[in-house]
Protein backbone atom coordinates (compact mmCIF):
# COMPACT_ATOMS: atom_id res chain seq x y z
CA UNK A 1 0.00 0.00 0.00
CA UNK A 2 1.58 3.36 -1.06
CA UNK A 3 1.44 6.07 1.80
CA UNK A 4 -0.95 8.71 1.00
CA UNK A 5 0.96 12.12 0.33
CA UNK A 6 0.65 15.51 1.87
CA UNK A 7 -1.14 17.82 -0.54
CA UNK A 8 -1.04 20.65 1.89
CA UNK A 9 -2.88 24.09 1.05
CA UNK A 10 -1.03 27.07 2.95
CA UNK A 11 -2.75 30.97 2.71
CA UNK A 12 -1.33 34.38 2.99
CA UNK A 13 1.53 34.87 0.78
CA UNK A 14 1.49 38.45 1.09
CA UNK A 15 5.25 38.50 1.89
CA UNK A 16 5.32 42.16 1.52
CA UNK A 17 7.10 44.82 4.55
CA UNK A 18 4.00 43.63 6.74
CA UNK A 19 4.32 39.85 5.66
CA UNK A 20 1.49 37.02 5.76
CA UNK A 21 3.15 33.76 7.77
CA UNK A 22 2.15 31.56 4.22
CA UNK A 23 5.68 31.63 2.57
CA UNK A 24 7.59 31.04 6.02
CA UNK A 25 4.95 28.07 6.72
CA UNK A 26 5.53 26.73 3.22
CA UNK A 27 9.39 27.08 3.61
CA UNK A 28 8.79 25.21 6.95
CA UNK A 29 7.67 22.15 5.07
CA UNK A 30 9.84 22.91 1.49
CA UNK A 31 12.98 22.78 3.44
CA UNK A 32 12.55 19.70 5.92
CA UNK A 33 13.72 16.19 4.55
CA UNK A 34 11.31 14.45 6.22
CA UNK A 35 8.06 16.39 4.22
CA UNK A 36 7.38 14.86 0.61
CA UNK A 37 3.93 16.24 -0.36
CA UNK A 38 3.25 19.12 -2.36
CA UNK A 39 2.43 22.63 -1.47
CA UNK A 40 -0.34 24.71 -2.76
CA UNK A 41 -0.90 28.29 -2.62
CA UNK A 42 -3.52 29.58 -1.67
CA UNK A 43 -3.66 33.42 -2.56
CA UNK A 44 -5.66 36.46 -2.22
CA UNK A 45 -3.84 38.36 -4.54
CA UNK A 46 -2.17 37.82 -7.96
CA UNK A 47 0.66 40.44 -7.18
CA UNK A 48 1.19 38.03 -3.28
CA UNK A 49 4.75 37.97 -3.47
CA UNK A 50 4.92 34.71 -2.78
CA UNK A 51 3.29 33.27 -5.65
CA UNK A 52 6.37 33.89 -7.60
CA UNK A 53 8.89 32.69 -4.46
CA UNK A 54 9.86 29.39 -6.24
CA UNK A 55 8.09 27.01 -2.87
CA UNK A 56 4.37 26.35 -4.35
CA UNK A 57 3.77 23.30 -6.87
CA UNK A 58 0.85 25.10 -7.98
CA UNK A 59 -1.39 28.81 -6.70
CA UNK A 60 -5.03 29.36 -6.85
CA UNK A 61 -6.35 32.68 -6.16
CA UNK A 62 -9.04 32.54 -3.01
CA UNK A 63 -11.91 35.24 -2.07
CA UNK A 64 -11.30 37.36 0.17
CA UNK A 65 -13.03 36.85 3.51
CA UNK A 66 -15.63 39.51 2.81
CA UNK A 67 -16.95 37.62 -0.15
CA UNK A 68 -18.63 34.82 2.62
CA UNK A 69 -18.29 31.08 3.24
CA UNK A 70 -20.07 29.62 0.25
CA UNK A 71 -17.63 31.62 -2.17
CA UNK A 72 -14.88 30.20 -0.07
CA UNK A 73 -16.24 26.49 0.06
CA UNK A 74 -16.64 26.15 -3.39
CA UNK A 75 -13.36 27.95 -4.51
CA UNK A 76 -11.80 25.03 -2.11
CA UNK A 77 -13.73 22.22 -3.44
CA UNK A 78 -12.45 23.54 -6.99
CA UNK A 79 -9.13 23.16 -5.70
CA UNK A 80 -9.32 19.95 -4.18
CA UNK A 81 -10.78 18.49 -7.10
CA UNK A 82 -7.41 19.70 -9.49
CA UNK A 83 -4.95 19.05 -7.07
CA UNK A 84 -6.09 16.68 -4.65
CA UNK A 85 -4.87 18.87 -1.67
CA UNK A 86 -5.81 16.70 1.44
CA UNK A 87 -4.24 19.55 4.48
CA UNK A 88 -5.58 22.92 4.65
CA UNK A 89 -3.34 25.35 7.25
CA UNK A 90 -5.25 28.72 7.37
CA UNK A 91 -2.74 31.59 8.46
CA UNK A 92 -4.65 34.56 8.52
CA UNK A 93 -6.35 35.82 11.83
CA UNK A 94 -9.26 37.09 9.20
CA UNK A 95 -10.42 34.45 7.59
CA UNK A 96 -10.09 31.65 10.56
CA UNK A 97 -13.91 32.04 10.74
CA UNK A 98 -15.00 31.66 7.37
CA UNK A 99 -12.21 28.36 7.40
CA UNK A 100 -13.76 27.21 11.04
CA UNK A 101 -17.13 27.61 9.48
CA UNK A 102 -16.31 25.22 6.78
CA UNK A 103 -14.78 22.07 8.79
CA UNK A 104 -17.44 20.29 8.00
CA UNK A 105 -17.42 20.64 4.25
CA UNK A 106 -13.67 20.31 4.55
CA UNK A 107 -13.82 17.33 5.77
CA UNK A 108 -16.20 15.75 3.52
CA UNK A 109 -13.87 17.07 0.73
CA UNK A 110 -11.14 14.92 3.12
CA UNK A 111 -9.28 18.09 3.74
CA UNK A 112 -7.61 17.67 7.19
CA UNK A 113 -6.89 20.57 9.42
CA UNK A 114 -5.72 21.60 12.91
CA UNK A 115 -7.31 24.83 13.71
CA UNK A 116 -8.87 26.38 17.03
CA UNK A 117 -12.63 25.76 17.69
CA UNK A 118 -14.73 28.88 17.59
CA UNK A 119 -15.27 28.96 20.87
CA UNK A 120 -11.32 29.30 21.07
CA UNK A 121 -11.25 31.43 18.57
CA UNK A 122 -13.36 33.37 20.62
CA UNK A 123 -12.20 32.56 23.51
CA UNK A 124 -8.75 34.91 22.74
CA UNK A 125 -10.75 37.67 20.53
CA UNK A 126 -8.65 40.77 22.14
CA UNK A 127 -12.19 42.32 23.35
CA UNK A 128 -12.24 39.18 25.97
CA UNK A 129 -8.53 39.27 26.83
CA UNK A 130 -8.78 39.95 30.65
CA UNK A 131 -11.75 37.08 30.70
CA UNK A 132 -8.61 35.27 29.52
CA UNK A 133 -6.41 36.20 31.47
CA UNK A 134 -8.49 35.15 34.53
CA UNK A 135 -9.22 31.87 33.06
CA UNK A 136 -5.70 31.25 32.52
CA UNK A 137 -4.62 33.06 35.56
CA UNK A 138 -1.91 35.38 33.65
CA UNK A 139 -1.62 38.90 33.93
CA UNK A 140 -3.33 41.17 31.40
CA UNK A 141 -3.01 45.09 30.91
CA UNK A 142 -5.96 46.77 31.72
CA UNK A 143 -8.62 47.31 28.30
CA UNK A 144 -11.42 49.05 27.49
CA UNK A 145 -14.03 47.88 24.24
CA UNK A 146 -15.68 50.52 22.83
CA UNK A 147 -17.37 51.04 19.48
CA UNK A 148 -17.63 54.92 19.16
CA UNK A 149 -14.86 58.04 18.98
CA UNK A 150 -17.37 59.12 21.89
CA UNK A 151 -16.05 57.42 24.43
CA UNK A 152 -12.43 58.69 24.00
CA UNK A 153 -13.32 61.75 25.47
CA UNK A 154 -13.46 60.51 28.99
CA UNK A 155 -11.63 57.23 28.35
CA UNK A 156 -8.50 59.05 30.44
CA UNK A 157 -11.02 58.23 33.55
CA UNK A 158 -10.05 54.52 32.91
CA UNK A 159 -7.16 54.33 31.11
CA UNK A 160 -4.88 56.95 31.58
CA UNK A 161 -2.50 58.52 28.49
CA UNK A 162 -0.51 57.12 26.80
CA UNK A 163 -2.74 54.40 25.61
CA UNK A 164 -2.82 51.64 23.11
CA UNK A 165 -5.66 51.91 19.74
CA UNK A 166 -6.01 48.68 18.69
CA UNK A 167 -8.12 47.17 15.99
CA UNK A 168 -10.28 44.20 16.13
CA UNK A 169 -7.68 41.98 14.01
CA UNK A 170 -4.68 44.15 13.27
CA UNK A 171 -2.73 47.13 13.71
CA UNK A 172 -1.99 49.24 17.62
CA UNK A 173 -1.15 52.79 18.21
CA UNK A 174 0.25 54.75 20.85
CA UNK A 175 -1.32 57.59 21.75
CA UNK A 176 -0.33 60.51 23.67
CA UNK A 177 -3.15 62.41 23.13
CA UNK A 178 -7.41 62.59 22.59
CA UNK A 179 -6.49 63.72 19.24
CA UNK A 180 -4.06 61.40 18.42
CA UNK A 181 -6.53 58.66 19.75
CA UNK A 182 -9.56 59.78 17.66
CA UNK A 183 -7.52 59.57 14.76
CA UNK A 184 -6.06 56.25 15.38
CA UNK A 185 -9.83 55.47 16.43
CA UNK A 186 -10.52 56.36 12.85
CA UNK A 187 -7.99 54.76 11.49
CA UNK A 188 -8.55 51.37 12.76
CA UNK A 189 -12.44 51.58 12.01
CA UNK A 190 -11.43 52.29 8.49
CA UNK A 191 -9.83 49.61 7.84
CA UNK A 192 -11.36 46.75 10.79
CA UNK A 193 -14.52 48.28 11.87
CA UNK A 194 -15.80 48.48 15.57
CA UNK A 195 -14.87 47.31 18.03
CA UNK A 196 -11.62 48.88 19.50
CA UNK A 197 -9.88 48.39 22.00
CA UNK A 198 -8.17 50.69 24.66
CA UNK A 199 -5.52 49.38 26.20
CA UNK A 200 -3.45 50.43 28.93
CA UNK A 201 0.38 51.51 27.35
CA UNK A 202 3.03 49.17 28.90
CA UNK A 203 6.78 50.22 29.21
CA UNK A 204 8.95 47.24 29.04
CA UNK A 205 10.46 44.54 26.71
CA UNK A 206 8.10 42.64 24.34
CA UNK A 207 8.45 39.31 23.73
CA UNK A 208 6.49 36.84 21.27
CA UNK A 209 6.10 32.98 21.43
CA UNK A 210 4.67 30.89 18.08
CA UNK A 211 3.32 27.42 19.82
CA UNK A 212 1.51 24.47 19.06
CA UNK A 213 -1.63 23.26 20.93
CA UNK A 214 -2.69 19.50 20.86
CA UNK A 215 -6.29 20.33 21.34
CA UNK A 216 -6.76 18.44 24.94
CA UNK A 217 -4.46 21.14 27.06
CA UNK A 218 -1.01 19.96 26.23
CA UNK A 219 2.00 22.13 24.42
CA UNK A 220 3.47 20.79 21.09
CA UNK A 221 6.28 23.10 21.24
CA UNK A 222 6.88 26.29 21.74
CA UNK A 223 9.25 29.25 20.70
CA UNK A 224 9.91 32.35 22.90
CA UNK A 225 11.56 35.07 20.45
CA UNK A 226 12.50 38.97 21.15
CA UNK A 227 12.20 41.35 18.51
CA UNK A 228 15.78 43.06 17.44
CA UNK A 229 14.75 45.45 15.20
CA UNK A 230 11.43 46.66 13.90
CA UNK A 231 10.01 48.03 11.10
CA UNK A 232 8.10 52.04 11.15
CA UNK A 233 4.54 49.73 11.68
CA UNK A 234 6.23 48.00 14.13
CA UNK A 235 6.66 44.95 12.73
CA UNK A 236 9.85 41.98 13.51
CA UNK A 237 12.52 42.28 11.05
CA UNK A 238 14.67 40.19 12.84
CA UNK A 239 14.62 38.41 16.22
CA UNK A 240 16.70 36.00 18.48
CA UNK A 241 15.05 32.68 20.12
CA UNK A 242 15.13 33.31 23.82
CA UNK A 243 15.15 31.48 27.28
CA UNK A 244 13.13 32.48 29.98
CA UNK A 245 10.90 30.25 32.31
CA UNK A 246 8.34 32.58 32.64
CA UNK A 247 7.85 32.85 29.02
CA UNK A 248 7.40 29.06 29.13
CA UNK A 249 4.93 28.90 32.32
CA UNK A 250 2.71 31.97 30.47
CA UNK A 251 2.34 29.37 27.44
CA UNK A 252 1.59 26.17 29.19
CA UNK A 253 -0.98 28.02 31.30
CA UNK A 254 -2.69 29.55 27.96
CA UNK A 255 -2.64 25.91 26.41
CA UNK A 256 -4.13 23.89 29.66
CA UNK A 257 -6.65 26.64 30.16
CA UNK A 258 -8.01 27.05 26.55
CA UNK A 259 -6.99 23.37 25.32
CA UNK A 260 -6.29 25.28 22.08
CA UNK A 261 -6.11 23.48 18.67
CA UNK A 262 -3.22 24.30 16.43
CA UNK A 263 -0.87 27.48 16.37
CA UNK A 264 -1.11 30.78 17.59
CA UNK A 265 1.09 33.29 18.79
CA UNK A 266 1.14 34.95 22.13
CA UNK A 267 2.60 38.78 22.60
CA UNK A 268 3.82 39.07 26.53
CA UNK A 269 5.34 41.92 27.39
CA UNK A 270 7.96 42.08 30.51
CA UNK A 271 7.42 45.55 32.12
CA UNK A 272 10.36 47.61 33.46
CA UNK A 273 9.40 46.76 36.81
CA UNK A 274 9.43 42.46 36.26
CA UNK A 275 5.65 41.46 35.68
CA UNK A 276 4.79 39.42 32.67
CA UNK A 277 1.27 40.55 30.72
CA UNK A 278 -0.38 38.40 28.20
CA UNK A 279 -1.05 41.42 25.85
CA UNK A 280 -2.45 39.37 23.03
CA UNK A 281 -2.80 35.86 21.23
CA UNK A 282 -3.05 35.30 17.87
CA UNK A 283 -4.84 32.63 16.78
CA UNK A 284 -2.66 31.35 13.29
CA UNK A 285 1.19 31.21 13.25
CA UNK A 286 3.11 34.35 13.02
CA UNK A 287 5.34 35.45 9.70
CA UNK A 288 8.17 34.74 11.38
CA UNK A 289 7.81 30.85 12.19
CA UNK A 290 10.31 29.96 9.82
CA UNK A 291 12.41 30.77 13.29
CA UNK A 292 11.19 27.96 14.87
CA UNK A 293 12.45 25.61 12.43
CA UNK A 294 15.37 27.20 12.08
CA UNK A 295 15.62 27.21 16.42
CA UNK A 296 15.30 22.94 15.58
CA UNK A 297 10.89 22.79 15.82
CA UNK A 298 9.07 22.55 12.71
CA UNK A 299 5.68 23.96 14.39
CA UNK A 300 4.46 23.71 10.62
CA UNK A 301 5.03 20.43 10.11
CA UNK A 302 3.96 19.03 13.10
CA UNK A 303 0.56 20.81 12.01
CA UNK A 304 0.19 18.76 9.12
CA UNK A 305 1.04 15.37 10.70
CA UNK A 306 -1.67 17.06 13.51
CA UNK A 307 -4.04 17.36 11.09
CA UNK A 308 -3.89 14.23 9.83
CA UNK A 309 -4.51 12.83 13.34
CA UNK A 310 -0.66 11.74 13.62
CA UNK A 311 0.88 11.52 16.89
CA UNK A 312 3.14 13.94 17.66
CA UNK A 313 5.79 14.17 20.26
CA UNK A 314 6.24 16.83 22.44
CA UNK A 315 9.16 19.06 20.92
CA UNK A 316 12.21 20.06 23.11
CA UNK A 317 13.20 23.34 24.27
CA UNK A 318 14.60 25.21 20.68
CA UNK A 319 18.21 26.32 19.94
CA UNK A 320 18.91 29.41 22.22
CA UNK A 321 20.59 32.24 20.24
CA UNK A 322 19.13 31.00 16.50
CA UNK A 323 18.27 34.41 14.76
CA UNK A 324 16.18 35.57 11.57
CA UNK A 325 17.13 38.40 9.73
CA UNK A 326 14.45 38.98 7.08
CA UNK A 327 15.06 40.57 3.87
CA UNK A 328 13.84 42.33 0.74
CA UNK A 329 14.87 41.33 -2.83
CA UNK A 330 13.30 41.76 -6.23
CA UNK A 331 11.94 38.06 -7.72
CA UNK A 332 12.34 37.75 -11.60
CA UNK A 333 9.53 36.37 -13.65
CA UNK A 334 7.47 36.59 -16.49
CA UNK A 335 4.43 38.68 -17.66
CA UNK A 336 3.12 35.15 -18.71
CA UNK A 337 2.91 34.17 -14.99
CA UNK A 338 1.10 37.12 -13.92
CA UNK A 339 -1.26 36.59 -16.97
CA UNK A 340 -1.76 33.04 -15.61
CA UNK A 341 -2.82 34.10 -12.10
CA UNK A 342 -4.48 36.74 -13.40
CA UNK A 343 -6.85 35.28 -16.10
CA UNK A 344 -7.50 31.76 -14.72
CA UNK A 345 -6.64 32.76 -11.17
CA UNK A 346 -4.22 29.74 -11.07
CA UNK A 347 -0.47 29.21 -12.07
CA UNK A 348 0.96 26.49 -12.74
CA UNK A 349 5.00 27.35 -12.07
CA UNK A 350 5.80 23.10 -12.99
CA UNK A 351 3.75 21.05 -14.67
CA UNK A 352 1.35 18.58 -13.09
CA UNK A 353 2.16 15.74 -11.73
CA UNK A 354 0.73 12.37 -12.03
CA UNK A 355 -1.71 12.00 -9.52
CA UNK A 356 -0.23 9.85 -6.47
CA UNK A 357 -2.34 7.40 -4.06
CA UNK A 358 -3.47 9.56 -1.57
CA UNK A 359 -5.62 6.84 0.11
CA UNK B 1 27.75 38.12 47.20
CA UNK B 2 25.18 35.89 45.10
CA UNK B 3 25.57 36.32 41.62
CA UNK B 4 22.53 36.94 40.13
CA UNK B 5 21.28 34.34 38.21
CA UNK B 6 20.83 36.07 34.67
CA UNK B 7 24.44 37.11 35.32
CA UNK B 8 25.02 33.05 35.19
CA UNK B 9 23.42 32.14 32.52
CA UNK B 10 24.60 34.59 30.23
CA UNK B 11 26.86 33.34 27.28
CA UNK B 12 30.40 35.80 26.76
CA UNK B 13 32.55 34.55 23.83
CA UNK B 14 36.33 34.68 23.33
CA UNK B 15 35.80 38.26 21.19
CA UNK B 16 33.82 39.51 24.05
CA UNK B 17 30.11 39.50 22.56
CA UNK B 18 27.77 39.13 25.48
CA UNK B 19 24.28 37.30 24.69
CA UNK B 20 21.76 37.25 27.36
CA UNK B 21 19.10 34.25 26.62
CA UNK B 22 16.51 35.35 29.05
CA UNK B 23 16.01 39.08 26.74
CA UNK B 24 17.95 38.34 23.94
CA UNK B 25 20.03 42.00 24.77
CA UNK B 26 23.51 41.62 23.38
CA UNK B 27 26.46 43.73 24.37
CA UNK B 28 30.13 44.00 23.70
CA UNK B 29 32.91 44.20 26.72
CA UNK B 30 36.31 44.32 26.42
CA UNK B 31 38.98 42.21 28.02
CA UNK B 32 38.87 43.43 31.45
CA UNK B 33 35.21 43.46 31.25
CA UNK B 34 35.14 40.03 30.15
CA UNK B 35 37.58 38.71 32.99
CA UNK B 36 34.80 40.51 35.46
CA UNK B 37 31.84 38.97 34.48
CA UNK B 38 33.96 36.13 34.67
CA UNK B 39 34.81 36.81 38.29
CA UNK B 40 31.11 37.99 39.44
CA UNK B 41 30.08 34.54 37.71
CA UNK B 42 32.18 32.78 40.58
CA UNK B 43 31.00 35.22 43.00
CA UNK B 44 34.54 36.48 43.25
CA UNK B 45 33.79 38.83 46.21
CA UNK B 46 34.49 42.87 44.80
CA UNK B 47 37.82 43.62 46.52
CA UNK B 48 39.19 40.17 45.22
CA UNK B 49 37.78 41.45 41.45
CA UNK B 50 39.93 44.53 42.42
CA UNK B 51 43.24 42.28 42.42
CA UNK B 52 42.23 40.46 40.23
CA UNK B 53 42.10 42.87 37.75
CA UNK B 54 44.85 45.37 39.27
CA UNK B 55 47.50 42.11 38.67
CA UNK B 56 46.46 40.98 35.06
CA UNK B 57 46.12 44.22 33.77
CA UNK B 58 48.64 46.31 35.57
CA UNK B 59 45.83 49.15 36.25
CA UNK B 60 46.41 51.39 38.77
CA UNK B 61 44.23 51.34 41.89
CA UNK B 62 42.85 54.42 42.04
CA UNK B 63 41.39 54.34 38.77
CA UNK B 64 40.06 50.59 38.97
CA UNK B 65 37.54 50.94 41.19
CA UNK B 66 35.90 53.76 39.73
CA UNK B 67 36.01 51.89 36.30
CA UNK B 68 34.95 48.51 37.95
CA UNK B 69 31.74 50.41 39.42
CA UNK B 70 30.96 52.12 36.65
CA UNK B 71 31.04 48.39 34.80
CA UNK B 72 28.74 47.11 37.76
CA UNK B 73 26.46 50.18 36.54
CA UNK B 74 26.38 49.34 32.84
CA UNK B 75 25.10 45.85 34.00
CA UNK B 76 22.31 47.37 35.97
CA UNK B 77 21.18 49.43 32.86
CA UNK B 78 21.23 46.17 31.10
CA UNK B 79 18.86 44.28 33.96
CA UNK B 80 21.82 41.64 34.70
CA UNK B 81 22.05 42.74 38.24
CA UNK B 82 19.89 45.34 40.50
CA UNK B 83 21.22 48.38 41.90
CA UNK B 84 20.85 46.75 45.11
CA UNK B 85 23.11 44.14 44.22
CA UNK B 86 25.49 46.69 42.62
CA UNK B 87 26.03 48.83 45.84
CA UNK B 88 26.15 45.14 47.70
CA UNK B 89 28.90 44.32 46.05
CA UNK B 90 30.87 47.28 45.94
CA UNK B 91 29.96 47.62 49.80
CA UNK B 92 32.39 44.83 50.72
CA UNK B 93 35.24 47.11 49.16
CA UNK B 94 34.08 50.13 51.22
CA UNK B 95 33.86 47.54 54.20
CA UNK B 96 37.35 46.44 53.55
CA UNK B 97 38.85 49.66 53.68
CA UNK B 98 36.74 50.65 56.17
CA UNK B 99 38.55 47.94 58.40
CA UNK B 100 41.92 48.65 57.15
CA UNK B 101 41.56 52.25 58.03
CA UNK B 102 43.50 53.12 61.01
Amino acid sequence: MTAAINIVGVTALNATDNPGPGVAVARSLRNDSAFTGRIIGLAYDALDPGVYAGLFDAIYLIPYPSEGQEALGNRLAYIVEQTGMNVCIPTLDSELPGFIALEKKLQELKVATFMPTSDQFAMRSKERLDELGNAASVSTPDQVVITSADELYNIHTRIAFPLVVKGIFYGAEICHTLDQAVKAFNNVVARWGVPVIVQEFLDGTEFDVVAVGDGEGGLIGAVPMKKMQLTDKGKGWSGVVVSSEELAKMTTAFMKATRWRGPCELEIMETTDGRYLLLEVNPRFPAWCYLAYGAGLNLPLAVVHLSQGKEVEEFGTPEVGAMFVRISLDQITHINAFEQIVTSGEFHPEPDQPEEDTK
Amino acid sequence: MSANQKLKDLAVSDSGFVFDPSTGTTFNVNVPGSRILDLLKNETSFQDILVAIEGEFEVGNADLHRHVQEFLASLVSFGLITKEESDLISAENTDQVDEESP
